[in-house]
């Protein structure tokens, strides 16, 4: 199911003094199974564009079809986790919550229980907390579970507006981890807003930068965040340290190879290049 | 000077579990000290004793020795204590970003005069002039939390709290705010920050980490990384500080203050 985005316009408050053209026509294509991260300045429009990708937004001018429509309404094929979905939870026990938003989209009891264990258990979390109130979580678990929602769904394509806002290293990397797992293992197409450079480089293939309203960048995030270092320092969207540093090292006429960001790897590959 | 003396705090709707026990800390005048801990630890509920927001339940938190358990001192300790929560964004209340301001300080009944000084002085600072006259309701999540920023900023508060304040800020703008905030304290203000980034620990002179309600450990950045209990907590450090540590081994004569500044790591190693 890809994603096809034409000419995309959206305005806030048209015809008011507040008037804000968040989206200015944009053109992007998602294909199937693709690992997609989302970066740009507060404002420059990222929520807003992933609001058009499971046809929450109509678009005020050009077309979004997701799977080859126009969507009508919300598409079920697009699981969308809402930055503070948690917020929203209302029911007595966690095992409640999961089968009221299950309800909610028609679809069959049978295999809830199957799912929503399944579901739990991409994002870490065991069958126990069924049966606690979802009130009663901390903040890492209410995400968790927020997530696992959307996730028993089965969605084609997943959507995490900046999913681990909030949350501590070890509860961000099991978010991470386990949607991350669906678009590997399953081909699920895999959207992630955020501002953390890293999880960008750590868990996507490719970048889209936004600039007020606009996407300025789209490639690999390991080639652009060093090909466009000047404009995303200039939008504030700093690389990774490493990534910075690797920059300044080859300003310096060293260039090293390397498979992955990791320290211990790089270290020795700078070693290796000071001594010729 | 901030004393926290034996404090407990225990919330009646989670079945009187404790969210504090028995926390000893001073925070002195001037410091930039940085709180961290696995979500649910206490952090929030620790920033929340400081300005009277909560009572503790057994201890007490004394302000410039006033009592934050003290009816009276409760309108100083206001003044004193700034505390910017993660979320304050959804809190904003003005009809303008102007307003929104001035209604923090007016609450404290400022002198028009001065007020109008320190909502320029604020505006300028969070490069929010632009939007003075615009509905926050409008604005972006992360703009939203400039301005709660600012607010706070505008009291010139004595000690200012940084609850997870920057994290729905893009990268630039929390790089600005945490300059900000760094000015400031190098002119006197007591910081206490508390976050989830492991990178943002190093600006701090002194880390003091937390786990079920309890302080478990405290000391400079570069030293609490080696205690593997820290490890254990899933607070692991920054990539930064694992690749000077890795340079440090290879024989490479790096220090690890360098470790903000890509720039201060490759003078220490290139020829
Ligand atoms: N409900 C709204 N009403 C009016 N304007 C809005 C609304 N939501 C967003 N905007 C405006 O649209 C623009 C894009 O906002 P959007 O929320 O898409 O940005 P973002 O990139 O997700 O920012 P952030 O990083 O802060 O989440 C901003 O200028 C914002 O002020
Ligand atoms: N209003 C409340 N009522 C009942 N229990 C609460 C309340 N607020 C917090 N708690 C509980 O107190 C404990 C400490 O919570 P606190 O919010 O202080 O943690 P934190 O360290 O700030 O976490 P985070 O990193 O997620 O912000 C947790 O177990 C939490 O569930
Ligand atoms: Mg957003
Ligand atoms: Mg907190």
């Amino acid at each position: 199911m890809s994603i096809v985005i034409e000419n995309l316009s959206f305005v806030y408050n048209e015809g008011t003094p507040f008037e804000v053209w968040a989206l200015k026509e944009i053109d992007l294509r998602i294909e199937d199974g693709e690992s997609i991260g989302i970066i740009g300045p507060n404002g420059s429009g990222k929520s807003t564009l992933a609001q058009h990708l499971h046809g929450l937004f109509k678009p005020t001018k050009g077309r979004v079809l997701i799977g080859d429509r126009e969507p009508v309404g919300i598409h079920p094929g697009v699981g969308f986790v809402f930055q503070s979905a948690e917020d929203q939870f209302f029911a007595r026990t966690v095992h409640e919550e999961m089968q009221l938003g299950y309800q909610n989209f028609g679809l069959s009891q049978d295999q809830f229980k199957d799912k929503a264990l399944e579901a739990l258990e991409m994002v870490g979390l065991s069958a126990d907390i069924f049966l606690r109130s979802p009130h009663s979580l901390s903040d890492g678990e209410k995400r968790r579970v927020a997530v696992a929602m959307t996730l028993i769904l089965g969605p084609k394509t997943l959507i995490l507006d900046e999913p681990t806002l909030g949350l501590d290293p070890l509860n961000a990397k099991k978010i991470l981890e386990g949607t991350k797992k669906l678009n590997h293992e399953k081909g699920v197409t895999f959207i992630l807003i955020s501002h953390r450079m890293e999880e960008i480089l750590e868990y996507c293939s490719r970048v889209l930068v936004m600039d007020r309203g606009k996407i300025i960048g789209d490639g690999p995030p390991q080639d652009l965040f060093i090909q466009e270092i000047e404009t995303l320092i200039r939008l504030g969207m700093e690389p990774p340290w490493l990534v910075r540093f690797l920059t300044g090292f080859k300003a310096k006429g060293y260039n090293i190879k390397y498979k992955t960001l990791n320290p211990e790897e790089i270290s020795k590959g700078v070693l290796e290049a000071l001594q010729g | 000077m901030i004393k926290i003396e034996n404090l407990g705090y225990s919330y009646s709707q989670s079945g009187g579990v404790s969210a504090l026990r028995r926390i000893d800390l001073e925070i002195c005048e001037g410091e930039f000290i940085a709180l961290i801990g696995p979500s649910g630890c206490g952090k929030t509920t620790l920033a929340k004793c400081l300005n009277g927001i909560l009572t503790p339940s057994c201890g007490q938190v004394l302000i410039d020795g006033l009592n934050t358990a003290s009816k009276e001192a409760k309108w100083t300790i206001r003044q004193q204590v700034g505390i910017v929560f993660a979320h304050s964004e959804n809190q904003l209340i003005g009809g303008t970003v102007e307003e929104d301001i001035a209604f923090g300080l007016e609450n404290i009944g400022m002198e028009p005069s001065l007020m109008r000084q320190r909502i320029d002085e604020t505006l300028g600072l969070l490069s929010l002039e632009e939007y003075r006259d615009f509905p926050p309701h409008l604005l972006s999540d992360g703009q939203k939390q400039v301005v709660a920023i600012a607010g706070v900023l505008a009291f010139h508060p004595k000690y200012l709290v940084l609850d997870r304040a920057t994290e729905l800020l893009d990268p630039g703008a929390q790089r600005r705010v945490l300059e900000i905030v760094q000015r400031l304290n190098r002119k006197g203000m007591t910081i206490l920050l508390i976050t989830h980034s492991m990178e943002e620990i190093f600006l701090a002179q002194r880390v003091v980490v937390m786990d079920q309600g309890k302080k478990i450990l405290e000391g400079e950045a570069k030293e609490i990384f080696a205690h593997p209990i820290v490890e254990g907590l899933g607070l692991s450090p920054p990539l930064s500080f694992r690749f000077i540590t890795s340079l440090r081994q290879r024989g490479l004569d790096v220090s690890e203050d360098t470790m903000m500044s890509t720039e201060g790591v490759l003078k220490a190693i290139c020829p």
